[in-house]
């Protein structure tokens, strides 16, 4: 059987830091791993561009799909466009292993479905309110990994992190979440450190 | 009188192939609408039910609804090279390279849709060469014994109720006037002549350059919400 690159699901609410998070995992695995990203954009080819623009990844590497102003119908409830792109992005790149499916920014309850994606990680961030983790839904709860992201802005907008990291624990139980802030650089090492164990299970060799 | 029941059990077909909930992708096609409301030739409610009169109508009776029983009846004799001709046909018959690969990329998902579900034990008739969505329509329908009149509605029906949900998200237009607009236009089906001669391949085809230019503009839209 021919093997297929994994797809690891990207969500969370507009603004958030997905594609942030893109471009975080494209520098750091882009040489060494055979990947790709698919972007569902909203409106415009914005997020797609952003990562060209940051050179991520080369051009024929990154897909923008549109989703009909539906971003959650085009990860749970309808996924042909999204398998579309990944069909394509398999053909054009051969020995593909990793496909990175970043999420239109959304609602809480938008989740990925499992036939779309192997795993899927929910970007959500402090500035968005600090009561977000305590309202749970399928994602905050059931994400393979929480990425609470933008801790540093905590402070200017008074969200109280400690309440938010006790909120994610008592919602997600085992399954991990890592207070983070891309832009700062903080968090990045677990989170590489999750992805290897998690994503490329590169711990078994 | 007579006691036999009439058979209605295509029904459980039908009604999964023609629900907005069949992921078929549907839902991110417009198929030029959205080029003709950026374009400004589709304002206002009149103007959008004018476009569904007008020209998505004669598209229908001109295009899509032949093709499907064109296809219905190749079908039925197990005329599959005939089946590939319509298929390419089909494809040609779209002016425009987004509206071809529209009615390509959601016919092939009805049919992989079809072979997961309805068609599970059917061989595969080799009739396909672009999946345009009237042909697959006409192969599923012929292949399960829907009755042509009866694929002739849902395939008009699955048009339209398109078009309206993409209308909902593009234009000033709400949900019951929607479900009038749906209704008005079902009703004009009605009215559609049967013609006694049967459909001629040559004479399918419209002329509609506004719609066409738009879809084509679309392509390469700025910003779009949707595929098609
Ligand atoms: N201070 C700070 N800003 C961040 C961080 N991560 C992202 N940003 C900024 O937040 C804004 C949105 O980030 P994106 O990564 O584009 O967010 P997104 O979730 O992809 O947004 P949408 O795709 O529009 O939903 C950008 O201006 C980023 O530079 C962070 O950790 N800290
Ligand atoms: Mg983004």
């Amino acid at each position: 059987m021919k093997k297929k690159a994994v797809r690891v699901g990207i969500g969370g609410p507009v603004g958030s830091g997905k594609s942030t998070l893109c471009l975080e995992l494209c520098r750091r695995y882009g040489e060494s791993k055979n990947m790709a990203v698919i972007t569902n954009d909203i409106y415009t080819r914005e997020d797609a561009r952003m990562l060209i623009r940051e050179g991520a990844l080369p051009e024929e590497r990154i897909v923008g799909v549109e989703t009909g102003g539906c971003p959650h119908t085009a990860i749970r409830d309808d996924i042909s466009m999204n398998l579309d792109a990944v069909e394509e992005l398999e053909k054009r790149l051969k020995g593909l292993e990793l496909i990175l499916i970043e999420s239109g920014g959304d609602n809480l309850t938008a989740t990925f479905s499992p036939e779309l994606v192997d795993i899927f990680i929910y970007v959500i961030d402090v500035t968005e309110g600090d009561d977000i983790p305590r309202k749970g839904g399928p994602a905050i709860a059931g994400s393979d990994l929480l990425l609470v992201n933008k801790v540093t802005l905590a402070p200017y907008v008074g969200a109280n992190v400690e309440q938010m990291k006790a909120d994610c624990l008592s919602k997600r139980g085992e399954r991990p979440f890592i207070f983070s802030d891309l832009k700062a650089g903080e968090g990045k090492e677990a989170l590489f450190n999750w992805f290897d164990r998690e994503v490329l299970f590169t711990d078994v060799g | 009188m007579s006691t036999t029941k009439p058979d209605t059990s295509w029904l459980g077909l039908v009604l999964p192939f023609a629900d907005t909930a069949a992921p078929v992708g549907g839902y991110a096609h417009s198929y030029g609408l959205e080029g003709l409301v950026q374009d400004g030739a589709v304002r206002t409610l009149e103007e959008f039910r004018l476009f569904l009169r007008r020209d998505v109508w004669a598209s229908l009776q001109k295009v899509d609804l032949p093709l499907m029983e064109l296809t219905y009846a190749a079908a039925e004799c197990e005329d599959w090279s005939e089946v590939r001709a319509i298929d390419e046909l089909a494809w040609a018959l779209r002016p425009t390279r987004q509206l071809r690969e529209a009615a390509g990329k959601v016919g092939r998902q009805q049919w992989r849709l079809f072979q997961r579900t309805w068609g599970k034990d059917e061989e595969e008739p080799d009739c396909f060469t672009s999946y345009q969505a009237p042909v697959v329509a006409g192969v599923v329908f012929s292949a399960r014994g829907v009755p042509c009149e009866g694929g002739v509605r849902i395939l008009a029906y699955q048009t339209y109720s398109a078009l309206l949900q993409s209308a909902l998200k593009l234009l000033p237009v709400g949900p019951m006037a929607v479900q009038e607009l749906l209704h008005e236009m079902m009703l004009l089906l009605e009215s559609r002549e049967q013609d006694s001669r049967p459909v001629r391949k040559e004479d399918l085809g419209t002329f509609n350059p506004l719609w066409d230019i738009a879809a084509s503009r679309h392509e390469r839209a700025e910003a779009r919400l949707f595929l098609s």
